[in-house]
């Protein structure tokens, strides 16, 4: 009583025979529809499509083993069982059964428990896979689904992590194309003074886990970098945003590069990523900016380390730096590529073939299968600062209005000349005035050129002849950072401003509390020099000198005022 | 040794077919008799694959209803015919024809 209406087919010639199986199907709980041949079960189980068969063997016409093999033809998805009727006892007769298709026979006479425990197993049968083709469907459906979302995803990804700031002549790179399932990212922005920032990061796990974190660290990057804050403060800020979003155990492993191309310095913060290589120009040495601190996303932000290290560089000096696919990459026999490997392509390679030179030796070391990790591996070339586009200024307030005649003071006290970078801000309220925006970069480097003085040669009495030597370049800045630790003075700037009719007239006066310098004589030796253009220190007064209409000491020489003019038309 | 009718499996199948019981008899006198005609015109034309055929479903209604000797003679009578041997055939077909007899004899005295 529980074939719970499921429709047989019973197909037998004999009346006899198929009156009696139609008794007992019957019995059974099922609903019966019977056949009287080959071409006639045939035509029953297209239009009243039963959910099981009891088919004879042997008929006229058309026999059983045709039939099965067409109903088991028809649709290869759908499970009709089929049990064979058969006096046939021959083992090879019964194995043809089961060739053309049967699931089970049941030999005359018939038993009638016998047939119904059958039918009732077959119909289980029949059940289960109808349950597994729905699970079946649906498991599609939802990889369809998910599919259809990653597109959309990678779409944001794409535009988010964008390496639009990549395509320069001083930058080669490769960004593995399954970055946003490795977690690999590479970031690149100038900021207002045409300073490059790179930041290089690869964040744990892979999928969607690793790869969204990198909005928040790419939002923080750019918008920062564009305001013209430090190295320091935006790793600072990078690392204090992964560490509020990303949950435990997850981090991100980072180098972030600052390259002055005016200064020829380049800045250096290594997160848990391998090494990163400077390598020089002239020579095969090599300097190796190791990993000092930990990733990004695990100190407490009170707790977090954002020293950076300082190195003079050449024009044509290189900078590399790679994720960990390039080392574990892995050869037919399974070892390592490794970063002694790494080390000696940098060392031996023509610094302007260095990229291409890893990137060959590592697809000749690789056998196809070994790849784990894909590459992302970058190098900045240090070029002069003319081969650095400005960054787009994206200006999203109409630039009528603003202020047209102003001026203001800021003055910083020891506490904040300790660990306060007035720039960014400073920046920020002057372009408060629309009609400065169109000079933003030209102003930004003023400024850094202005205060860097003042505070490091005003206040701090450090001497830029220290800067000449190798080593005098680590040493002044180890020095800098030993005289903030007890500094007292001030540096003030005062600005004043005027737009009339459509003159701009901007003045900006640093004043610092240092005990000033003998001015006259700097200046005159600067001149002689510039045709030369040796020597570190003459570098910052030729570029105030380019961007500002005047240029003044005043006094002892702890007050220098500068002023830049003109039209809005112009450009 | 085997019965022209098995009591017990009538029994049962009286119990199975509840009130079709009747018919369910009435079609193999039906049934029986023409696949017997059929048999035998076919042993007549020399079609050995029909008489096969017939035989066989005689053959398979003889095990429903429990008619043992006339099954058994028809199971004899399959084999020949597939393996196309003349000789006992028409002895084996007159056996069935009474043993039919027999049955039917049988079967309306229930």
């Amino acid at each position: 009583m529980n074939g719970s209406g499921s429709r047989v087919l019973v197909a037998d010639d004999n009346a006899v025979d198929r009156k009696l199986l139609a008794k007992i199907v019957g019995k059974a709980g099922f609903e019966v529809v019977e056949a009287v041949d080959g071409n006639d079960a045939v035509a029953k189980y297209y239009s009243e499509k039963p959910d099981l068969v009891l088919l004879d063997a042997l008929m006229p016409g058309r026999d059983g083993f045709s039939v099965a093999r067409e109903i088991k033809a028809h649709d290869v998805d759908e499970f009709v069982p089929i049990i064979f009727l058969t006096s046939l006892t021959e083992a090879e007769d019964l194995a043809r059964c089961v060739d053309a298709g049967g699931d089970d026979f049941l030999s005359k006479p018939y038993n009638h428990v016998l047939l119904r425990a059958k039918l009732l197993a077959m119909q289980r049968m029949r059940e289960t896979n109808q349950t597994m083709q729905l699970q079946r469907d649906e498991i599609a459906r939802h990889h369809m689904q998910l599919v259809a979302d990653q597109k959309v995803a990678k779409a944001v990804f794409d535009n988010v992590a964008h390496t639009r700031n990549l395509e320069t002549s001083y930058i080669k790179y490769l960004l593995s194309p399954l970055a946003m399932f490795n977690g690999d990212v590479l970031l690149a922005a100038q900021n207002p003074a045409k300073s490059v920032y790179v930041l290089l990061g690869d964040f744990t796990g892979h999928g969607l886990a690793a790869a969204i974190g990198t909005m928040p660290l790419a939002d923080v990057f750019y918008s920062m970098t564009a305001k013209g804050f430090t190295l320091s403060q935006i790793i600072k800020e990078c690392n204090r945003k992964l560490g509020s979003v990303l949950p435990p155990g997850y981090f991100c492993c980072a180098t972030a590069l600052m390259l002055d191309f005016n200064r020829c310095t380049v800045e250096v913060w290594n997160g848990g990523l391998p090494s990163a290589y400077l390598r020089k120009a002239g020579s095969d040495e090599i300097r190796l900016l190791a990993s000092n601190h930990l990733p990004l996303g695990i100190s407490p932000a009170d707790k977090f380390d954002d020293s950076t290290l300082v190195y003079e560089v050449e024009l044509g000096d290189r900078l590399f730096l790679a994720t960990d696919g390039v080392i574990e990459s892995r050869n037919a026999m399974g070892e390592y590529f490794g970063s002694d490997k790494l080390e000696s392509i940098i060392r031996s390679a023509p610094p302007h073939d260095l990229f291409d030179s890893v990137q060959r030796a590592v697809n000749g070391y690789v056998d196809e299968e070994g790849r784990e990790d894909d590459l992302t591996m970058v190098e900045i070339a240090v070029v002069t600062p003319d081969q650095v586009e400005a960054a787009e200024i994206i200006d999203d307030v109409v630039a009528l209005g603003g202020p047209r005649d102003w001026k203001f003071c800021y003055e910083l006290g020891p506490q904040s000349l300790k660990d306060f970078n007035p720039l960014p801000l400073l920046q920020q309220v002057l372009m408060g005035a629309p009609y400065l925006r169109a000079r933003a970069t030209a102003i930004y480097a003023v400024l850094a050129e202005l205060y860097s003085n003042a505070l490091e040669h005003g206040v701090l009495g450090l001497r830029s002849e220290m800067k000449s030597s190798a080593e005098g370049f680590s040493a002044y800045y180890a020095a800098r950072a030993q005289a903030l630790e007890c500094v007292h003075g001030f540096v003030r700037f005062d600005f004043k401003c005027e737009l009339i009719e459509d003159e701009v007239d901007l003045s900006i006066s640093v004043t610092d509390s240092g005990g000033g310098f003998d001015h006259a004589n700097y200046l005159t030796r600067a001149k002689n020099a510039a045709d030369a253009a040796t020597g570190y220190h003459g570098r910052g007064i030729r570029l105030l000198w380019d961007l500002c209409s005047s240029v003044r000491y005043v006094g002892s020489g702890n007050q220098i005022d500068v002023a830049m003019h003109w039209n809005v038309n112009d450009e | 040794m085997s019965k022209i009718l098995n009591e017990a499996l009538l029994e049962e199948l009286k119990m199975i077919m509840e009130e079709d019981f009747s018919d369910l008899m009435n079609t193999f006198l039906e049934e029986s008799v023409r696949q017997y005609n059929q048999a035998k015109s076919a042993w007549e034309d020399d079609d050995f694959a029909s008489l096969r055929l017939s035989i066989h479903t005689l053959k398979g209604s003889c095990a429903n209803v429990g008619a043992e000797t006339l099954h058994k003679t028809c199971a004899r009578l399959e084999e020949l015919a597939t393996a196309g041997l003349r000789d006992e055939v028409p002895e084996l077909l007159a056996c069935a024809f009474e043993q039919l007899a027999d049955v039917q004899n049988r079967i309306k005295t229930l």
